[in-house]
């Protein structure tokens, strides 16, 4: 998913060919808006005309929102250095598995500061849960068609309810992959892929490291790195 | 609740709580009564009763996020312990789903067990250390 360079231009040629989709929309919503026209003349029927008017504008309007920026390739760089206050302690040292706690406070990045932990204590296989609460992330839903995520915003402070994720190699450096359920106020729950979750006030990351290197591979089908565990 | 120690490197529990045991309550004595101080753990089961804890950095308080006073499935249980002053504090967040499948989440503040809870629990021999945050008002691990 991340750290991919080679796929980075076909993906950006991906980027490019959805960017014609916005202007459909104005079209739409002109024709939509003649049509209704048409309407009142012919009918007379000046409320219903207002109403359709509305609706077609409305729907439109919802429909252009869907553009390229709502969606993310699943290549694209994890930014360095968004998580400055983590702080990572060694809980078991033993062979084989090792455990660590990473935990993040106000303002970090947890996603930056997971690939960073596994770059600094050279991870090659590990698994991990996580609870606690953020303020914004960004989440992800995995859009077979296009091949890439469309956005899912997570606005305000939410409860980090459940996160698990692993890490594995592609082409000799870790990549983190990570899903969570968050909760809100009210209790009710959005759940996706990880892109980004700005901590508040704290996010404490069990870790397990496993001894045997776990490798991805790209995966054409899906645009995706996969663990292939028949990789050495 | 039934426990049984299954691994000793990494130090490994597994907890079978029964129908009426209240989770939180009861993981907080075995915490207590094992001395734990660096764990995690996960479990899923099923509930009569969820009371869920949404946290409000205004009042820096837990408030009520919901109460589900109805048979659910847990779904996802995900905490730690680690130790505050001395003394083992347990954290721990959970999903629940109702008959519908429609989910909740929130903070553990309390879940009545019926007829199952399987919980795994993996001990560490380094504890972490609460401290209390001026900022959120809460304690939080300290490395």
């Amino acid at each position: 998913m991340n750290l991919i360079t080679s796929e980075e231009n076909k993906l950006g040629s991906v980027e490019a060919g959805y960017m014609s989709r916005p202007i459909a929309p104005g079209l739409l919503r002109a024709c939509c808006t003649i049509a209704a026209y048409d309407l009142v003349r012919t009918f007379r029927i000046r409320r219903l005309g207002c109403i359709l008017v509305l609706i077609g504008i409305a729907s439109m309007m919802g429909f252009s929102q869907e553009k390229v920026s709502d969606y993310v390739a699943p290549s694209e760089a994890v930014p360095a250095g968004k998580a400055p206050k983590m702080q990572v302690q060694l809980l078991n040292p033993g062979e084989p598995a090792k455990q660590y706690a990473v935990i993040f406070y106000q303002g970090d990045e947890a996603f930056s500061g997971l690939l960073e932990f596994a770059e600094k204590c050279h991870v090659t296989s590990a698994h991990f849960t996580a609870i606690g609460a953020l303020n914004g992330a960004t989440l992800g839903w995995f859009d077979p068609g296009r091949k890439m995520y469309k956005t899912i915003p997570i606005a305000g402070q939410h409860e980090v309810i459940a996160m698990s994720g692993d890490i594995a190699l592609y082409r000799g450096k870790p990549v983190v992959h990570a899903h969570m359920v968050v909760a809100g106020p009210d209790g009710t729950t959005r759940a996706g892929h990880v892109l980004a979750a700005y901590v508040s006030p704290t996010l404490e990351v069990m870790i397990t490291v496993d001894p045997v290197a776990m490798q991805k591979r790209f995966d054409p089908e899906t645009d995706l790195t996969l663990i292939d565990p028949a990789l050495r | 609740m039934r426990w049984k120690q299954i691994e000793d490197e990494p130090k490994t529990f597994v907890l079978v709580f029964e129908t009426d045991d209240e989770i939180a309550g009861v993981l907080q004595l075995f915490a207590e009564g094992q001395l734990l101080g660096g764990s995690s753990f996960k479990a899923i089961g099923a509930l009569s009763y969820a009371k869920l804890g949404w946290f409000n950095r205004e009042t820096k308080k837990y408030d009520e996020a919901c109460v589900l006073d109805e048979q659910v499935e847990l779904l996802s249980l995900i905490g730690d312990i680690a130790l505050r002053d001395g003394k083992p504090q347990v954290h721990a967040h959970v999903v629940v789903g109702g008959s519908d499948g429609t989910a909740y989440g929130g903070h553990l503040l309390e879940a009545r067990v019926r007829p199952t809870c399987e919980l795994i629990l993996t001990e560490s021999p380094i504890h972490l250390q609460k401290k209390l945050d001026p900022e959120s008002g809460i304690a939080l691990i300290q490395i």
